[in-house]
């Protein structure tokens, strides 16, 4: 099967973030890990737009973030801790019932059902 | 991890975020974030490598274009920033005696703008006032704060800009080697930025006081409270020049970068 790049994950990449945020805070590179494992390797996303994508959802107060409290060793370079916050679960929720009825759509119109 | 690989990978980072038409606050942010990240992900490319440039090379091509990224951070900048960029005009530490003080005229205006938006919200309530001595506390109050303001706030941080090329930058001076400043040049400025500074509190309190008393020589009875400012305010310029020469050698590590390809 080919990889699930660029235009393909646009739209849904916000709700992914949030749903990988489920299962616990996070820093940005761990949660790319989440969601490539979730994906099964065939999400292929060029890893820097990860962060405008939290930096939108921390600004829509969907998700908080907050400072490591030392570098770990990375030269000066502190990593961010993510959260969902009670607005971002909503919003997780309102993203799953609208990718079901998606899927019911237009999989009904193909012929193929998720 | 050694200098050059982790120059390499703030360049890719400083790619990215230098274009950005963003304020400090949020390059600063999308800077040291995406290094952490960058940083993690090299780590881990190395130890599946093992060899440093093809684990550069693999750190590099999972960041995607720092082009494409550019025009995303641009698209996350919250429609606010644009009132905290104009706060940061004159809050970005100034690298020569020209910025600073175009710093301090930028930070006057910036004062008689916030001075005149709570001018003109209580301007209708005043005007309802009926005893004369209220209208002229309440004239007094805005009069000093616009002072203080427009005058002493520019004033302070343009003393503390000579202080810090004085007392804090080894390289203040040095870029002509003719113009080059000798220790004791750089101690007299100092020291001269230091008594300016000192000065600053009771003249421009002893004038506004004179000012609107019309009795300049009343100003004399409020000494001991100019004397206490007078001591405090070089000390806040100190302090000013001390933070902002920290706060220059962070970001030198970024400005020094050369991002072209």
């Amino acid at each position: 099967m080919e990889p699930i790049t660029g235009d393909k994950l646009r739209g849904h990449l916000e709700t992914m973030i949030l749903a990988a945020l489920e299962a616990g805070p996070t820093h940005g590179l761990d949660l790319l890990g989440r969601l490539d494992g979730a994906g099964c390797g065939l999400l292929k996303l060029k890893e820097g737009s990860l962060y405008p994508a939290l930096y939108r959802l921390e600004g829509a107060g969907l998700v908080r973030g907050k400072w490591e409290a030392d570098t770990g060793g990375r030269r000066g370079a502190r990593r961010r801790q993510y959260c969902l916050s009670a607005k971002g679960k909503r919003r997780l929720a309102q993203g799953r019932e609208e990718w079901g009825t998606f899927v019911r759509v237009i999989g009904g119109i193909l012929g193929a059902t998720a | 991890m050694n200098e050059q690989i982790l120059k390499a990978l703030r360049t890719t980072v400083e790619r990215a975020v230098r274009p950005l038409q963003a304020s400090i606050k949020i390059k600063r942010r999308a800077r040291e974030e995406l290094l952490a990240h960058q940083i993690g992900v090299f780590e881990q490319e190395l130890a599946a490598t093992g060899e440093e440039q093809a684990a550069l090379a693999r750190t590099k091509e999972r960041f995607g274009d720092p082009a494409e990224l550019t025009a995303e951070l641009d698209e996350s900048v919250p429609k606010l920033d644009c009132v905290q960029r104009f706060f940061e005009l004159s809050g970005e530490a100034p690298t020569s005696a020209r910025r600073a003080v175009r710093r301090s005229l930028l930070m006057a205006l910036q004062m008689l703008v916030l001075q005149g938006v709570p001018l003109l919200a209580v301007a209708p309530i005043l005007l309802t006032f009926q005893n004369p001595t209220q209208v002229r506390t309440a004239a007094q109050v805005l009069f000093f704060s616009g002072v203080i303001g427009a005058t002493f706030m520019p004033t302070l941080v343009l003393c503390s800009y000579f202080l810090r090329s004085a007392f804090f930058d080894p390289t203040w001076g040095n870029a002509r080697e003719d113009l080059k400043y000798s220790r004791r040049k750089r101690l007299a400025i100092g020291v001269e930025a230091l008594l300016a500074a000192t000065a600053l509190a009771p003249v421009t309190g002893g004038l506004c006081y004179g000012l609107l008393t019309g009795d300049p020589a009343a100003a004399l009875s409020r000494l001991p409270t100019l004397i206490a400012l007078s001591i405090g305010t070089p000390i806040c310029a100190l302090a000013i020049a001390h933070a902002e020469q920290k706060e220059i050698t962070r970001e030198q590590v970024w400005s020094d970068l050369e991002i072209a390809d």
